[in-house]
């Protein structure tokens, strides 16, 4: 297949083949991908790309594969706009651009030795699941690990299969929680930051890894603080409207800083006096 | 090499040798073709046009005009091109290639064709540094800006006269350009502007200013020239604000307001502003842009677009789930902070350059000083 014609190098897409499509709710789909030229550099994780449908758009998704095998690229999308909506609907052998890995990664390397939570509402799962993969290689590295997830139902948990694994480890502490219950729910009933009562780590050496609707951060946030987590070993990871991915364009600037470019993982005192504000 | 002292014809033998090695762009009256005249009585931006002769450059102050920018950075740049593909081998109704002949979307012009920028003020000057720092020594270059940075010689002209709206002293900057040019010219004596001045002080600032220079000649300019450009230089800067408004100075300005983050003054002045993004779409450090899709008549072609935006657009912040600055209120807050924010890599400056820009061509009055004045007004600022 013909390449786009290069005309600004950072802005050009690269095709990559779609393997496979995987429904995980309702509303949201799992796609991996191939790029079509070997040596693209590989993810960190925490890390997103800029994802193409031709002739549609382009929107920066967090890869939410496994770092430790890069030359497939996972992507969880839902789909909510018109961009999500051609991706979601992709079939396999079909070819969408992509440019990444761009942003900040979670600090996975500095959190060993110490315990982790990994707290993650909704969608905010798909950027902390190769954090989980990582961890899970290199189990050895951490302390205490603890997954808070909340969803808003049992149907719109991501990652079932995955987290039915992780659940049955001795190792690590899954904890869910869903808004609203439906018949069949037997587990926990309420907000992400209820299951802060369950979980076992020790908060002078821990590091925290928040992703999720802001409200869900800004409430984590308390909670973290509230237990004694310091805000300099707290990370969170947001979501801005995005453009170039590079730290050019301006779109998803927060204050001084470029979520693409700087973020999306930030340390949360870097950006304490950012957040909650009246959208700065 | 020392400055040279030129008189007016070999001001126009060096302008003329710019125009052997391309186009040369200056501020010029008038209008595009086809577009209509304003209503009488309404004043129309100057624009960077080519021109043929040093003496048609309208040397005003740079509030009067459009910013140089948009030949550097412009206003929009096809990225890729693709085809229209039948069965759809993406999720989109395209895939990359060569579109079809006669489809084609507007191609670049040739980044690497030399020109030349004529009068080209200390504060655009001093904005180009700052596009520098965004597009061409940032995080990642841009391979078409900084091809026509190269490509690019710039003749700087010092302010020989403070216009109604400049404050360019108050955000660090000077009536005489500093930076990144090849040359700059001084006029000596005359009327305002320089275009009556007879005698130019002019300094190479690049290996290619000074060749240019060797090749018109002129004269090593003596103390008097010297000291008869401090004078010119010295009674526009006397005439300029030194600080934003009030208290607020280049050191302090985005800390103050900052602090003010919350103030409810804002949503006065948002109520004031029209949310048209005329300043932002008029300043020459604004480096904001879209990526855009476009579709031919036919729609068997497509490409994408990089195309100007405004922060002060309503779409600009919008995700799919939610607006991050769905008030213009928060548009406001959000490009008024940038503005007053420190410059990247440019030492005490603001990112605003203090052009007046903003302030003459915003349809309801603001602009930065006015927005800084009612903040205050409003016990917003300290």
């Amino acid at each position: 297949m013909a390449v786009p014609q290069p005309v600004l190098e950072p802005m050009v897409p690269v095709t990559a083949k779609v393997l496979g499509v995987r429904r995980e709710t309702p509303d949201t789909w799992t796609l991996s991908l191939e790029p079509d030229r070997p040596g693209l550099p590989a993810f960190r994780p925490g890390q997103f790309n800029m994802v193409y449908a031709f002739g549609i758009g382009e929107v920066p998704i967090s890869i939410s594969g496994d770092p430790a095998r890069p030359e497939r690229l996972v992507h969880t999308v839902r789909a909510v706009g018109a961009v999500t909506r051609a991706l979601a609907g992709s079939r396999p052998g079909q070819v969408v651009g992509l440019r990444g890995p761009f942003g900040t990664a979670w600090p996975v390397e500095e959190a060993r030795g110490r315990d982790l939570v990994v707290a993650a509402g909704g969608i905010g799962l798909a950027p902390l699941r190769p954090v989980l993969y990582h961890v899970l290689s290199n189990r050895a590295d951490y302390d205490r690990v603890v997954l808070l997830y909340g969803a808003r139902s049992r149907a719109e948990l991501l990652y079932r299969r995955d987290l039915e694994r992780w659940r049955g480890r001795f190792d690590l502490d899954v904890l869910v929680t869903v808004d609203r219950p439906d018949a069949r729910w037997r587990g926990n009933v309420g907000v992400v930051t209820a299951l802060f009562q369950q979980a076992a780590f020790r908060p002078e050496a821990t590091v925290a890894l928040v992703c999720g609707p802001e409200v869900m951060i800004r409430f984590t946030l308390l909670e973290l603080e509230k237990r004694g987590v310091p805000d300099h070993r707290t990370y969170v990871s947001l979501e801005r409207n995005m453009k170039c991915g590079v730290g050019t364009c301006g779109h998803c600037q927060l204050g001084p800083v470029f979520v693409c470019h700087d973020g999306p993982v930030f340390r949360t005192d870097r950006i304490r006096d950012w957040l909650g504000k009246r959208e700065p | 090499m020392p400055p040279r002292l030129l008189a007016t014809d070999e001001v126009e033998a060096l302008f003329q040798a710019l125009r052997r090695r391309g186009p040369v762009f200056g501020p010029a009256a008038g209008l595009d073709s086809g577009a209509r005249p304003p209503p009488a009585g309404r004043l129309t931006p100057l624009r960077y046009a080519p021109l043929e002769r040093a003496c048609d450059a309208v040397l005003a102050p740079a509030a009067f005009g459009y910013p140089a920018k948009r030949l550097w950075f412009r206003p929009s740049v096809t990225l890729a091109a693709a085809r229209r593909a039948v069965p759809a081998s993406g999720p989109g109704p395209w895939e990359p290639g060569p579109p079809p002949a006669g489809a084609a979307p507007p191609l670049n012009p040739d980044p690497a064709r030399p020109f030349a920028v004529w009068g080209v003020r200390g504060c655009d000057l001093a904005a180009l540094e700052r596009l520098d720092a965004v597009l061409m020594t940032g995080p990642v270059t841009d391979p078409e800006y900084a091809a026509r940075r190269r490509a690019g010689t710039v003749v700087a002209f010092t302010c020989t006269q403070a216009g109604p709206a400049c404050f360019c002293t108050a955000t660090g900057g000077s009536p005489v350009p500093a930076g990144g040019c090849d040359l700059v010219v001084t006029p000596l004596a005359g009327g305002p502007g320089g275009n009556g001045a007879r005698e130019y002080l002019v300094e190479p600032r690049s290996a290619r200013g000074e060749a240019l220079v060797e090749e018109v000649g002129g004269r090593p300019a003596g103390r008097a020239a010297v000291a008869a450009a401090a004078a010119v230089i010295g009674s526009v800067r006397a005439a300029l604000p030194r600080s934003l408004n009030g208290r607020l100075r280049p050191e302090n300005a985005a800390q103050k307001a900052a602090r003010r983050l919350d103030s409810p003054a804002w949503d006065e002045l948002a109520g004031r502003c029209l949310g048209c993004a005329a300043c932002s779409l008029t300043c020459p450090t604004c480096p904001c842009f879209d990526v855009v899709e476009r579709v031919s008549a036919t729609a068997d072609a497509g490409w994408r677009e990089r195309r100007w935006t405004s922060c002060l657009v309503p779409d600009f912040g919008r995700l799919a789930s939610h607006n991050a600055r769905a008030r213009r209120e928060n548009r406001l807050k959000h490009w008024l902070l940038h503005k007053l924010a420190p410059a990247e890599k440019v030492t005490g400056g603001l990112t605003c350059v203090g052009c007046g820009r903003c302030s003459t061509w915003c349809p309801a009055g603001l602009g930065l000083r006015a927005a800084l004045e009612s903040l205050e007004g409003e016990g917003g600022l300290p």
